[in-house]
């Protein structure tokens, strides 16, 4: 094989990368650019998950809020009996309800076993 | 009904004179329900020197007073703190059960009879505790704080109970009252200590107690008390040690809250059980073969535990899928191979039954491990012999929580869902470790021989509720299960996906287990059913109550 001097050495080098192109030299530049884009893309979708988790948050803070405003509401249009009634009665519902429910429930597993 | 006779002990030392006069009246008012007239009420006060004269005629005053309660007053002739003060009202108290309330706390009316009707339903309790809520220094009432029923490794992490705490006086006793030197965490201490003994509290799910806001009490800031996060480190460093767990316990930037890290007895090995089809995706822009990732997001994780890929794989997938995996785990991999119709909870099972190791993390392939040192984090939760599984905190990879635990209050779904991964969640729930009524299979640990003695995951669910079903199996063993914020994975499941779940499977979960299936004790009453962001009934959440003002106008406060 011919020895190939200095000079020629490196402009042989440069036509080679002229004819591979970027490709030669940046494969490894482009693993790092690949990473580097996902990191930024994982940036992104994180700032727009904390906006969303603070929607969410603020969904139940909103929810929150309507029922108790409801709820006031109702109790404001009421006469003062009335209001009484409504109280026990939604009070039977949510709480006593339940518990006679789970009651029930134990007792026929007691009954059962 | 019949109820026990109560001691209400409280240590005074310099309160609003209107304060100590309504904490007063509304013991006073507790006799009001006729069982507990009938067992009795006792009053304690310790007067720990205070130097205001009117607390001093206010105690002569109420001490003199000849109501229904009996009232007694001991005067201490230096000032010692809220330990020396308690103690001292512990040892003149006369009553079955001690009643803790401080000087400025308000009882709310019928609180003693609730109490008595819930250890009339369960004489053996030693310990009950109800819920709370905060009394605003306008004295309205507000932030109500709903608890889980007992849940012994959340208040490892914090002081949840707080407030009201009613205790059987011979055990209050027998482990010797307050601890000297814990004067800020001295209930957190008491509770820990009564736990060692009297463990599982019952607990009352009603407010029971108003806890007042002053601007000096832990319950304002709990940063007011800086001495107070030592003394609850040393509470639960003392307490862990006398249960034969080895921890280091350390503070957090939450007040009130801190975090164990788990010594790992010997060296574990764990087996990373992961079925999978080598899905592809697209993950933060760029494609990935899913398992390729998951694995080597915990190639790092063998400083503390010998790891072992078992990897379940479909007949069919592609051999770029074996051969990455091959070149990634190396010696590290088991492959066991998969000639099924699709079966979750088969794959899983047989890459059990495949496995080599004391402990075994059941994991989907979409997945990517966060936090280094999850996977002993998990392996230090799971070697208390009666924890039967861990979940870990999963997020989707936009960060928010896809996982903290499971919830079946009134439905089956992750507690928090979709909450921003940095949001402590309600009453710090999402920064503390704590019993959670069931995991998902996405990420949790357990020890190998407790999952074969369940005999493994119901293959009658071949896609959906698996996790759950075994999530009740393991609780109907008498295995506690565990959530930890301090395990974390990426978990890449669209949150806009929604499985397709056979109504076959909805009625078979339900056929096995009942009721019971949506009474989740890690929940409250108090909250609203079949949601997962832990939003109170109407009216229960704290918002100021609407109300008539002498004036003829209305109010919402």
């Amino acid at each position: 094989m011919p020895a190939v001097d200095g000079t020629e050495g490196s402009g042989e080098l440069k036509r080679l990368r002229d004819l591979v192109g970027p490709s030669e030299i940046s494969y490894t530049e482009l693993l790092e650019d690949r990473e580097q884009a996902v990191l930024v893309a994982k940036k992104a979708a994180a700032e727009a998950g904390e906006l969303r988790g603070h929607i969410v948050d603020l969904s139940v803070q909103l929810s929150r809020a309507r029922q108790d405003l409801e709820y006031q509401q109702v109790s404001a249009a009421m006469s003062r009996p009335a209001r009484v009634v409504y109280r026990v009665r939604r009070r039977i519902a949510t709480s006593v309800t339940p518990r006679v429910a789970a009651l029930v429930r134990r007792v026929r597993r007691t009954l059962s076993t | 009904m019949s109820a026990p006779r109560f001691t209400v002990v409280t240590a005074v030392y310099d309160p609003e004179p209107d304060h100590l006069r309504e904490c007063i009246a509304s013991i006073d008012a507790q006799v009001a329900d006729p069982a507990v007239a009938a067992g009795g009420v006792e009053h304690v006060l310790v007067d720990d020197c205070s130097t205001r004269p009117d607390i001093a005629e206010i105690l002569r005053m109420a001490e003199t007073d000849g109501g229904p309660v009996r009232r007694r007053v001991v005067r201490r002739s230096a000032n010692g703190g809220i330990v020396a003060a308690s103690n001292d009202a512990v040892a003149a108290a006369t009553g079955e059960f001690v009643v803790l309330v401080d000087h400025d706390d308000v009882l709310v009316d019928g609180a003693l009879a609730a109490i008595a009707a819930a250890l009339d339903a369960d004489p053996a309790a030693d310990v009950v505790y109800s819920d709370h809520d905060l009394m605003r220094p306008d004295g309205r009432c507000a932030w109500p704080m709903y608890k889980p029923d007992f849940s012994l490794e959340r208040l490892r992490c914090h002081n949840y109970i707080t407030h009201l705490v009613v205790a059987r006086r011979s055990v209050v006793d027998r482990i010797g009252g307050f601890t000297p030197g814990t004067d800020g965490a001295q209930d957190h201490d008491l509770l820990l200590r009564l736990a060692e003994v009297s463990a599982p509290f019952l607990h009352v799910p009603q407010i029971l107690l108003h806890w007042r806001q002053a601007p000096s009490s832990a319950s304002f800031d709990s940063s007011n008390k800086p001495e107070a996060i030592n003394g609850q480190i040393r509470a639960v460093s003392s307490h862990l040690d006398r249960c034969g767990i080895d921890a280091v316990v350390e503070p957090t930037d939450q007040p009130g809250v801190v975090r164990t890290r788990r010594i790992l007895s010997g060296r574990p090995t764990v087996s990373v059980v992961i079925p999978t089809r080598g899905t592809r995706g697209r993950v933060w822009g760029a494609d990935r073969i899913m398992i390729h990732d998951a694995v080597a997001s915990m190639l790092g994780e063998t400083d503390l535990v010998d790891l072992e890929f078992v990897v379940v794989i479909d007949e069919g997938t592609e051999p770029v899928v074996n051969r990455g995996l091959h070149r990634l785990a190396g010696d590290m991999l088991r492959v066991v191979g998969y000639d099924q119709p699709f079966n979750f909870s088969d794959k899983i099972n047989r890459g059990v039954e495949a496995a080599g190791g004391e402990y075994v993390l059941l994991l989907n392939d979409d997945t990517e491990m966060i936090a280094p040192g999850s996977i002993a984090e998990l392996v230090g939760l799971a070697q208390q012999n009666d924890v039967g599984m861990v979940g870990a905190k999963l997020l989707f990879d936009d960060g928010t929580l896809q996982h903290a635990g499971h919830l079946y209050h009134g439905t089956i779904t992750h507690a928090l869902l979709g909450w921003p991964d940095s949001h402590p969640g309600p009453f710090n729930m999402a920064n503390v470790v704590r019993e959670c009524v069931g995991a998902t299979a996405a990420a949790a640990l357990m020890r190998r021989d407790v999952f074969l003695d369940l005999g493994g995951m119901n293959t009658d669910f071949p896609a959906n509720y698996n996790d759950v079903d075994f999530s009740m199996t393991v609780r109907a063993a008498g295995y506690r299960i565990l959530w930890t914020p301090h395990a974390s994975w990426y978990h890449f499941e669209s949150r806009s996906f929604s499985h397709p779940i056979d109504p076959a499977e909805t009625e078979l979960i339900e056929a096995r287990w009942g009721e019971g299936l949506y009474i989740d004790p890690y929940s409250n009453p108090n909250l609203t059913r079949g949601r997962n962001d832990w939003l109170e009934l109407p009216l229960r959440s704290g918002a100021p109550p609407y109300e008539d003002l002498p004036d003829g106008r209305r109010s919402w406060g």
